[in-house]
């Protein structure tokens, strides 16, 4: 590889940004001492590197490419092809705080803007999983990002088993968590062990909810059977389809639920390191599961003594990186284009080896199936637009569209006959 | 004296149905391989000579039983039992789509086979209508070598892959943006005399659209005076140093246009430096008059 030699090195915030992920840089002499491949498989550090520059500086600079560059190995090519595939990115200078407004479906019919007319120095956003508190925008960058507003409006029925905890305390209040039963799903996981867990799950009847339906239990046991190691577990938490905003919900509300089950999954799997690849645009979900991380490690439910740990990796605006081929370049910090299939995530996944990726709300059903026996028969449906109490609500799969809108409230006088008016005249039945 | 042993180890092979026939291949052979690779009248555009694909282009997609989508022949190895099918209603639309989308969105005029193709699978890629999104860019002339198209390109990789872990391991160009805006770029788009650049011209040898082109044929194109009915191919090996690559001179009215070198030599595989790719000019000065 040609270095090429420019003229304005890095500025000391945007090396201080790398180097506190990185560690200090080496110097030239320095550098040529470690091994190359040592440098290389750093490589997973990228998209972190990034979010740190965003953050800090509010744009990914020419020098800072380079010096990054150069820590890892790549040249600045590379690293620009990956910068620039990222929508929460900028390659031109911007402000380190950054108002994101979404132009989409439910924003629009709340009277939000469209893309031509956000206000000056705001970015137009795709939906941005707040639709149930239309029009919305949210605040990204800077020291201290401020987490958007408000919880997610849930509309609560007293048979919920997924939403059972959400809109009850304090979210990350560990104590309350274990008081309400809280991690006995997993002590009796370690009861069954792997081959139990994964009969209880399959008896269940649960499928993924990230939307193809597959069955979680051949899942987990074509992974848990792989001679590869080490297992990786990666939970899909990208949710960036326009409209849906019931992982953020569960996220946001029940942090220690989501930790549970995932190191339910692991159990099953074989995974001594879980990730969470979390929508960039998440903040609140961020910070809500960063903590209840920590007060778990604290505790000694996840690190080193329970054998288990969690790690969050921040994604940055990319609709296409929930596919779970592309989560998998995404955390290697390569483009977060989808790799071709075959090979499967189960047998070549995340760094080629056995990989479970597993949606959210799959994920949440597991507890109550381990402890209760449950049928995993209940979904979450997120309602917004034009109903009178935008929200996630739980039911029955199966139940219909009418008594869904019927319990967010319904439409909003006048919707109704003005939509039938509209129907009639186009011709429709 | 020990005894060599020259038995081959035996070579694994799996046996398959391909539109009604039965082949049996070497294991890891593709199935665009098995049905005879290229000009096998599956169509490619991203599935090059000498470069692993990244099946980007999606025009050689075929129907496997059991699969639930079309698959990339070129790059899908057969299995044992597998049954392909490699034309039919499905497989045809998804290709008309693939000429269309590519065909509306850049130029495809200097791509081989494409106006065949496309009588063939009935594509118009002008049906979207004037309106449609095209790329459309000024041509990149930022050095006197050769000349960088991009409103000719359909993203395929090959020339990525040339310059970095395929070929040149110089990784001095990459697929930058997403989308539409996608394009083939330096870091920060900066002029190639400002990259890593060494011009060793193998990203050219790859590019199946003629988005990068030798400054000496995008010149005479611009002059009208390109004329490869004109052009007679000489193989020779170049001077330059002791490897001894293989050159394939590419004549028109007794000058060298420009320098490929063939795919299948064993020194080569259609790679060169610098030297041998345009250092050609020594060998036509001509004196002049006086
Ligand atoms: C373009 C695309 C985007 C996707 N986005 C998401 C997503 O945001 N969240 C998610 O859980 N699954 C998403 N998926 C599905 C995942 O690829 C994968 O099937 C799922 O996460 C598996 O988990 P499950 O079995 O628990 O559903 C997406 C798929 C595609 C093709
Ligand atoms: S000429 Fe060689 S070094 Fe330059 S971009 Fe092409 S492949 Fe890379
Ligand atoms: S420039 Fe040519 S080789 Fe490179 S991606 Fe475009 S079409 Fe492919
Ligand atoms: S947040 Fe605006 S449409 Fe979802
Ligand atoms: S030739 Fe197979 S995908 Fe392009």
């Amino acid at each position: 590889m040609e270095a090429i030699k420019r003229t304005t090195p890095a500025s000391e915030a945007e090396r201080e940004a790398i180097d506190g992920l990185l560690g200090p840089g080496e110097d030239h002499l320095g550098r040529d001492a470690i091994a190359g491949h040592v440098v290389r498989g750093r490589r997973h550090l990228l998209l972190p590197c990034l979010h740190a520059l965003n953050d800090r500086i509010g744009w990914i600079s020419p020098p800072a490419i380079d010096y990054l560059a150069s820590r890892l190995g790549a040249s600045p090519a590379e690293i620009h092809a990956v910068a620039s595939f990222y929508g929460l990115f900028s390659l031109s200078p911007r402000e380190p705080v950054q108002r994101h407004v979404c132009i989409d479906l439910a924003c629009r019919a709340a009277g939000g803007p469209t893309e031509h007319s956000v206000d000056d120095g705001a970015h137009p956003a795709p939906c941005l999983g707040l639709c149930d508190r239309a029009p919305a925008a949210i605040t990204i960058g800077g020291h201290d990002p401020e987490p958007d507003p408000g919880l997610a409006a849930v509309d609560r029925a007293n048979d919920d088993v997924l939403l059972r905890r959400v809109g009850s305390g304090d979210p990350v209040d560990l104590d309350a968590y274990r008081a309400d039963g809280g991690f006995s799903a997993l002590d009796r996981a370690r009861e069954l062990g792997p081959e139990g867990i994964i009969a209880a799950v399959e008896a269940s009847g649960l499928t993924g909810r990230g939307g193809a339906g597959f069955p979680t239990a051949r899942k987990w046991e074509a992974v848990r059977t792989q001679p590869v190691t080490p297992h990786h577990l990666i939970c899909n938490a990208d949710e960036s389809e326009p409209g849906t905003f019931k992982d953020r919900t569960l996220i946001e509300n029940d942090p220690y639920a989501l930790i549970e089950s995932m190191a339910i999954a692991a159990l099953a799997i074989g995974c001594e390191l879980g990730r969470v690849y979390l929508r960039g645009e998440y903040l609140r979900a961020h910070r809500t599961l960063s903590t209840a991380i920590e007060r778990c490690r604290s505790a000694g439910l996840l690190g080193s003594s329970a054998g288990f740990d969690i790690e969050i990796i921040r994604g940055a605006g990319a609709y296409i990186c929930g596919e779970e081929t592309a989560i998998f370049n995404s955390i290697e910090g390569y483009r977060g284009e989808p790799r071709n299939k075959p090979p499967f995530p189960f047998e070549s996944g995340l760094f080629g080896q056995p990989t479970a990726v597993n949606n959210v709300e799959t994920l949440m059903n597991v507890p109550s199936i381990i402890s209760e026996g449950r049928r995993a028969d209940r979904r979450l449906f997120c309602l917004s637009g034009a109903v009178r109490r935008p929200g996630v609500i739980e039911a029955p799969i199966g139940i219909t569209l009418g008594s869904l809108i019927e319990r967010a409230g319904g439409l909003p006088r006048g919707h109704a006959r003005w939509s039938c008016r509209r129907l009639r005249r186009s011709g429709r039945p | 004296m020990t005894a060599i042993d020259d038995t081959r180890p035996e070579i694994a092979t799996v046996e398959a149905m391909i539109d009604g026939v039965t082949v049996r291949v070497a294991e890891g052979t593709t199935i665009l391989d098995a049905c005879g690779g290229r000009g096998c009248g599956i169509p490619t555009l991203c599935y090059g000579e000498t470069i692993t694909p990244r099946n980007a282009c999606r025009v050689c997609m075929v129907e496997v039983e059991g699969s639930r989508t079309l698959v990339p022949s070129c790059s899908r190895p057969v299995t044992e039992g597998m049954v392909v099918t490699t034309r039919s209603e499905r497989i045809d639309h998804s290709r008309r789509m693939v000429l269309e989308f590519l065909g509306s969105s850049v130029d495809l005029s200097l791509t081989d086979h494409v106006e065949e193709w496309n009588a063939e699978y009935g594509a118009d890629p002008t049906r979207y209508g004037p309106e449609a999104a095209r790329v459309d860019e000024p041509v990149r002339i930022d050095n006197d070598l050769y000349v960088r198209d991009y409103s000719k390109c359909i993203l395929c990789y090959q020339c990525v892959d040339a310059c970095g872990e395929q070929w040149q391991n110089s990784f001095v160009i990459d697929i930058a943006g997403r989308g539409f805006d996608a394009r083939v770029s330096t870091e920060h788009d900066v002029a190639l005399p400002d990259s890593g650049c060494v011009y060793c011209g193998n990203c050219i040898q790859v590019c199946p659209t003629g988005a990068l082109m030798f400054t000496s044929e995008y010149d005479m194109r611009q002059a009208g005076t390109w004329d490869e009915a004109r052009q007679t191919q000489v193989d020779t090996v170049c001077g330059y140093c002791g490897v001894g690559c293989n050159l394939r001179l590419h004549v028109q009215d007794d000058s060298i246009v420009k320098v490929t070198s063939p795919p299948d030599s064993g020194i080569t595989s259609g790679n060169l430096c610098v030297k041998g790719r345009f250092g050609f000019q020594h060998a036509q000065n001509r004196p002049t008059a006086d």
